[in-house]
This record gives C-alpha cells, structure tokens and sequence, in this order.
C-alpha cells in the first residue's frame, strides 16, 4: 500500500473509527433516522379510501426520518474535518501527509462511504419499518396500493436517501475545512439547509408558492426531491436533478476548501 | 514556619487506575518545596486536589486551615499555574488577566503590574493564539501573581522557557520564598529543583516515596567518585585500593575512585609522592539520589537495549 | 452581593474579550433582520396565503407582524452558537479549571455566566425585532398590507405589537438559556450545538409531516414552536394552538430543566 492516496485514506479511516465522537455519529445517524420514521410513521393518519383519493406519497413518507437525520449527517461531515483543527491534530496529518489534496480527497472518501453506507441502510430500515405501521394508520389498498422495493421508483427513493445524506456530509465537510470551527460550521449549514426546509415547505404561511418552489428548486434541500415518488401540484423538482443540485453545491464547496486547504497556513 | 498547605491521606482513583494513594503531606512557608516524582505519578492530580478541582475519594487537602472552594478570594490565597496552554487563542492577554483580576476584586493596575513583573508588556495586546509556549508560561505566572498571594502553586513552570527565563526563574522562586511565600514546584525533573528547592515533596505511582529537606537527601545519597589523571596509574590504583576505595581504571592515564573523599586521594597519593595531573570530585548530585529513590516506581520507562533480564 | 458583581464582571470580561461574540452578534441581528426583510418583500395580498381571494370571509387575516418577525427562526442559530460556545469553549480550551480556581463558587460562575449570556441576546435580540419590524412596515405597505384591505396601521406603542416584538427578545433569550445549559451539560461544542438545533428545528419539521392531530400536539410542546406564539398577533386556523405566553412557557421550561441539569453536573463533576 505505497501509494499516497491510499494511505491516506488508510489513515483517515483509522482516524474516523478509533475517535468516540466521530464513531458514534455514524451510529446516531442510524439511531435517529430509523426512529423518527418510526415515531413519524405511527402518527400519521389518512382517510382516503377510494382508489386515487389520497396523495400522500406514502414512500416519502416513510423516509420522512432523513429529514431528521441529515442533522446528524451535517455534525459527522464537519467534525471529520475541524476536530482536528481544535485539537491541533491538523498539523500532525499534514506533516505526516503533506499532499493536502490527498488528506481532502481521503476524508471525502471516508465521510462518503461511511455516510453512504450507514444512510442505506437507515433508508432501507426506514422503509421496511415503516410499512406495517403505516398500513395499521390506514395506508392500504385500494387507495394506497402497498409499494414494493422491487419497483424502480421505491428502489430508487430509498438508495437516493442514502446518497443524499452522503452528499449532504460531504457538503458539511467541505464548509467545516473552510470555516475550520465546528461551531461555525455546524450554524451555517442548519441556516442554509434546515430553515429553508421549514419556511419553504408547501403550504408555509411565511413565504409565497412561488418563490418557496424556487428555494426548494435551487437550494441544498433540493436532494430531498429524490425521494418522491408521486407527482404532486407542489412538486418543485424532479428526483435525480435534485439530487444533482445537491450534489453541484458539494462538488462547488469542496473545490473551494481544497484550494483554500493548500493556501492557508496549517493554522 | 506554618503549614500553609496540608495534605492528609489524599487518594483518588480514575477507573481502575489507581492515581493517588494515601498522601499526606505539608508545604512550609518561606522555602521553596519541590514536588517532584516521574511523569503519571500523580503531581497534578494531587495539586487539582488540593484546588477543589477533582473530588479525591478519601483525605482532605487544606490551604490556610480550609478547603479550597470555601475561599472567597481564593487568588489573593493561592496563586496558580495549572497549565499553560489553558489560554482563549481569540483573547488578548490583557484580558485574559483581567477578567482573573475581577473575579477577585483586584483592581486592573495590577493586570499591568504582572505583566511587568513577567515581561510581557510588550505584548499585553497580543492574542494569546499568537504566543510562544514561553510567553504562555510567563502568561501563566502573571496569573498566578495576581493576588500577591502568601502561598504558590506552580506546575512545571519551567518547560518551554529559554534559558534566561529558566535562570530568571530559579531567582525569582528563591525571591518569593524568601519573602516568607510558600512555593510549591512540581517538576519531574530533578535538575530543574537542584539550586531552587529547600524541601522535597517526592512521589511515584501515587505513593508517597521522600518527604525531606535537600541537604539530608543529599547526605543519604551514595558518595560521589572522585576523577584521578596521573602517569602511575597502577602505583595509584593499588595505593588507593589499600585504602579502602574502588578503583575503576577509565583510560591509559584516568582513573575512577569511589568511596573516598577527594582530599583523602589527593593526600594518599601525595604520601607517596606521586604527582596528580587532574583531581575532580563529583559530588552526588539531587539528580542521582533521586533517581535511586525512584528508580522502582517509574511508571513509563522506555525500553533499554542490552540490559539483562530485557528492558521494562 | 459581593460574590455577584465579582462574577458578573468578570464573566462578562470573559464574553465581550473573544471575537466570536461581536461576530456572532452581528450574524444574530443581520439574519434576524434579512429573512424579516425577505419575507415581507415577498408576502402580498393577493391571496398567495392557503386559498385566499380579497374581500372573502377568512381573508386579510395575514398576521403582519409574525411575517415581520419571521426574521428569529435564522437568528436564533447565532444565539445557539453564542451560548453554547460560550461554555464548551471553556472547556476546549482548558480555562475551566482556571475559571473554578479563581472562583470556586461554581453555581455562581453558571449564573453569572446565564446572565450575561441572556442579557446580551436579550439586548441584540431586542434590537434586532424592533428593527425587523420596523424596516419591514413600508415594504409591507408597498405590498398592499394597508387599510384599505383590512389591515390597519401597526406601530411599536400598540400593545400586541409591543408585546410580540419584545416576546421576541425574551425567546431569544430562553433560547440562549437553553443552550448554555445544554453545553454545560454535554461539555463539547459540536454535540452541543446539534442537540439544541435538532431541539428546536426536528419537532418543526416533524410537524409539517404530521396530520391535525398529532401535529397540534408537537406544537404545543415543542420549544421552538410554543415560544414563538409570543408573536401572534392574528388568530388563525393555522396557528399553534397554545396561549401567547403559555407558548414562553413551554421554552422556558425546556430551558429551566437544562439549566438544572447543568448545575447540578458543573457543581458535582470534577471540573
């Protein structure tokens, strides 16, 4: 294993597991994200009984938890990067590895996978979970005709939330290297991506339709459309180009960081 | 003299690691005590102990008479200095004195005093993520001079300083002391206490090892050698030996001697009429007799090659 | 009392002497003053309000001066971040053992710690309502907010006004309470931070995707959406379904239990 990336990665994945802090937001992503689609999905409630009655997208609605989660998301992609900066560990790594670009491109690939992989799997919890209690609430055929993971619409909303969580740690991951503050960090990103959601979300008194469709269009937020599966009056954007727009901010935020991570002084 | 600091049978445990076990002891006024014992043998849990810090499981600890935290200006008591680098990066140094000087009630001149006193005027508007470790550590004994306090409690106050500031310290110890202070310096270097210290307070794995004044540790000590450079090295070794002492030949002309004192050698060899080109006396240093006394209670030794029975 | 200026000196030294404060100062009040303005500039009444054509029963019940003080929801992050650094930051950095060896009082130091860290959100928060509410008056005016639809002129001096722009300051202010105790609870900044936003931010959005029943009772009794009610000025069918101060209430009691645990912990844990 003598080539420099992967050594890298190497030790970014020794970093990522043997720190408590970092370890254990893996496991509250899964935590948080499986149980409040639980507790979402045991409340909610329809009365719709005829075919084509309601339209509730019932397989959104049992990945609702990641809306949740991708707080935990946030935390893990921006401790990755600026624990090591309150603990002077920084200057460590890069004495150690002094390819600033490799330490990034190791720590992108560290935050992805294990965000990737733990969000699948909470999606994929999530979902199954969430079935039978949501079928209890009223969810059933002929209205709401049970989804099936077989179909690609299912399929594809529950791998995309996975994906989504990855995108949105490796956002944070890019903001937590250019801020170098966990405190910092952490508060830009819920403003830029949590309150959106909240004041953009369909029907908020606080903004009108239309300029709420265009913040869910072009915001971060926009990742979420990968989980619809239903076309809907107040539908902003399709799923993969969500995601795309996601994924554009991430790409944006960590170019930026790599090249700020090879001007600055290793603080 | 008071006892101004006491400890009696302090002991705490973290887990399964046993830090402190069953400490008593008393640090004087007007003298320079040494806290000394190897890295992880409990120094600055003991000094958080008597701080009100850490909650020991059994003993008290009690400066002027009362526990700590019933103090109400505690700073014009104790002076500290925990640690260094216990500094905001963002806040100047100014404010960060200044802010101790009001949890006090200590007017701000004195702020400007002791920086003064430290030297760092200079810098008093600087932020203190900009510092050297030495400025930190003068920074940090500014802090614990504040209160012009009776009594001081400093954690190695001598690491990071150049060697000026390691002189200037050493007299300024002797200073306060002088003065009728209590000064309590822990350190896990010897060296560092040799011309500073009057008493010694030594610890290892937690346990009390010496409580003891420097001159009767230095007097239990095994005696230095003696270093002989003469051109009748074996009239000189045989004569010696006589005498009682034990010779070690250490090059064609030099000789090491033990057990006699160098005025004994000198005289021998003089009798003899054998002339000496060098005569050096080593005394026992503070270093060796406490490396002796320490010897057993080193927690974390490096390994050391080539020794019989493999290295701990 | 002696021991309280002591602590409240030095404790607001400790505060005004790090540049984090001025900065996250001013990212309250501009946040809080920008989403205000966003909004306002936004909103008109041409019935883009939940099925609303002028003149018809159920319109021109816009509440104008919520809209105007929408602003908090983005501010309130400056007040998280300012308070719980305000106490993790000390034990980043070591100087909590220096704090509790110059005052070993430890509850007083959190008190006067709360105090100061309160009063300034308090202060900034107060500032920063009034001039949400003032800067977005003319823009909603320009927007068709006037008598002549059914809104009449709203100044600082009318009570409900009055009251929802300084119920404003006080909810930043539990908000911040709420955070310092959380941090001195979890004594690190980025678990700190995430727990109080999670706090505040998850109920809200779990909101939105429950139905009638379950979500009026998330309202109630969740700190972000029961304290902001002090804003309410308009009955809606829409707004949260607990009284105006009782919504504080139900903040200030997350912030108390935070507060308690917190003194308890910095007063018994080894420091």
């Amino acid at each position: 294993m003598r080539a420099g990336p992967a050594r890298a990665m190497r030790a970014e994945w020794t970093k990522f597991w043997s720190a408590r802090g970092t370890r254990w937001t893996a496991f509250l992503l899964l935590f948080v994200t499986v149980g409040m689609t639980a507790l979402l999905a045991s409340a909610s409630h329809t009365d719709a009984t005829q075919a084509g009655q309601g339209d509730d997208d019932v397989v959104a609605n049992s990945l609702s938890g990641v809306r949740i989660g991708l707080l935990v998301a946030i935390t893990l992609g921006v401790l990755i990067a600026t624990s090591e900066y309150t603990t002077g560990l920084i200057r460590t790594t890069f004495a150690a590895i002094p390819a600033r670009w490799t330490v990034l491109l190791a720590k992108v690939a560290v935050v992805g996978v294990v965000t990737a992989v733990v969000g699948l799997v909470a999606s994929l919890v999530s979902f199954l979970v969430a079935q039978p209690v949501i079928q209890r609430n009223g969810y059933v055929a002929p209205a709401y005709p049970p989804p099936s993971l077989a179909t690609e619409p299912v399929l594809r909303a529950v791998i995309g939330s996975g994906l989504f969580l990855a995108a949105l740690a490796l956002l944070s991951l890019g903001v937590g290297v250019i801020l170098r503050s966990t405190a910092a960090a952490i508060t830009t990103l819920v403003a830029v991506t949590f309150v959106p959601l909240i004041i953009a979300e369909p029907g908020s008194p606080l903004l009108p339709a239309e300029v709420g469709l265009w913040v869910r269009r072009l915001g971060p937020m926009a990742g979420l459309a990968i989980q619809q599966t239903r076309e809907r009056p107040d539908t902003a954007i399709g799923p993969w180009a969500g995601l795309a727009v996601l994924c554009a901010y991430a790409v944006v935020v960590l170019l930026v960081a790599g090249w700020l991570l090879n001007r600055r002084d290793a603080a | 003299m008071d006892a101004l600091i006491e400890a009696r049978g302090l002991s705490k445990r973290f887990g399964r690691t046993i830090a402190v076990d069953d400490l008593t002891f008393s640090v004087r006024s007007g003298q320079v005590t040494g806290f000394v014992g190897p890295n992880g043998a409990g120094k600055s849990t003991t000094m958080r102990m008597i701080l009100g810090l850490d909650a020991p499981d059994h003993g008290t600890a009690l400066v002027n008479g009362r526990p700590y935290r019933s103090l109400r200006t505690p700073l014009r008591q104790v002076g500290t200095l925990l640690d260094a680098m216990a500094l905001h990066p963002g806040r100047r140094a100014y404010h960060h004195l200044l802010w101790l000087a009001q949890s006090n009630d200590l007017p701000a001149r004195r702020v400007t005093e002791v920086l003064d006193t430290v030297g760092l005027t200079p810098v008093a508007q600087r932020r203190a993520g900009g510092f050297s470790l030495g400025m930190r550590q003068r920074l940090g004994i500014a802090a614990a001079l504040l209160g012009d306090p009776p009594i001081l409690m400093l954690d190695e106050p001598v690491n990071g300083l150049d060697p000026e500031g390691v002189v200037w310290i050493r007299g300024f110890l002797r200073g306060l002391a002088a003065e009728g202070r209590a000064v309590f310096v822990a350190s896990h270097l010897m060296s560092e206490l040799e011309d500073t210290a009057d008493h010694l307070v030594i610890i290892g794995r937690g346990r009390l090892i010496a409580d003891t004044s420097v001159t009767d540790l230095l007097g239990s000590a095994s005696n230095g050698s003696v270093t002989v450079r003469t051109p009748h090295r074996s009239e000189i070794m045989t004569v010696l030996a006589a005498a009682g002492g034990v010779v070690t030949s250490t090059g064609s002309e030099t000789l090491t001697v033990t057990g006699l004192a160098a005025e004994r050698v000198a005289q021998l060899a003089a009798d003899r009429g054998l002339p000496l080109y060098e005569l050096t006396p080593h005394r026992a240093s503070l270093e060796d007799a406490y490396l002796q006394l320490t010897r057993d209670e080193v927690e974390f030794a490096a390994g050391r090659r080539g020794e019989n029975g493999a290295g701990r | 009392m002696a021991v309280a200026s002591r602590v409240l000196r030095a404790e607001w030294t400790k505060l005004r002497s790090v540049p984090g404060t001025a900065v996250a100062v001013a990212a309250l009040m501009g946040l809080t003053v920008l989403l205000s303005y966003a909004v306002a500039a936004s909103i008109d009444t041409s019935g883009s309000g939940p099925g609303c054509t002028p003149g018809a029963p159920g319109c021109g019940d816009e509440d104008v001066v919520l809209n105007a003080l929408s602003g908090v929801v983005l501010g309130q992050i400056a007040v998280v971040a300012l308070a719980v650094l305000a106490i993790t930051g000390e034990y980043a950095t070591g100087t909590t053992r220096l704090t509790f060896t110059a005052m070993p009082r430890r509850a007083a130091v959190l008190a006067g710690k709360a105090v100061v860290v309160a009063g300034l959100c308090l202060l900034a928060g107060l500032v920063a309502s009034v001039a949400a509410f003032v800067i977005a008056q003319p823009i909603l005016h320009g927007n068709g907010f006037v008598p002549a639809q059914g809104y009449p002129v709203v100044s600082l001096t009318d009570e409900p006004v009055a009251r929802a722009v300084g119920g404003t300051a006080l909810y930043m202010a539990l908000v911040a309470l709420l955070s310092l105790g959380t941090g001195a609870i979890m004594r690190h900044t980025g678990a700190a931070i995430t727990t109080v936003l999670g706090l505040l931010f998850a109920p809200f959005v779990a909101a939105l995707l429950l139905p009638e029943h379950a979500r009026e009772l998330v309202q109630k009794y969740s700190p972000m959406t029961a304290g902001l009610a002090i804003q309410r000025t308009v009955e809606r069918v829409d707004s949260v379904p607990i009284g105006v101060w009782a919504g504080l209430g139900v903040l200030a009691a997350y912030a108390a239990v935070a507060l308690a645990g917190a003194f308890v912990v910095i007063v018994r844990r080894d420091a």
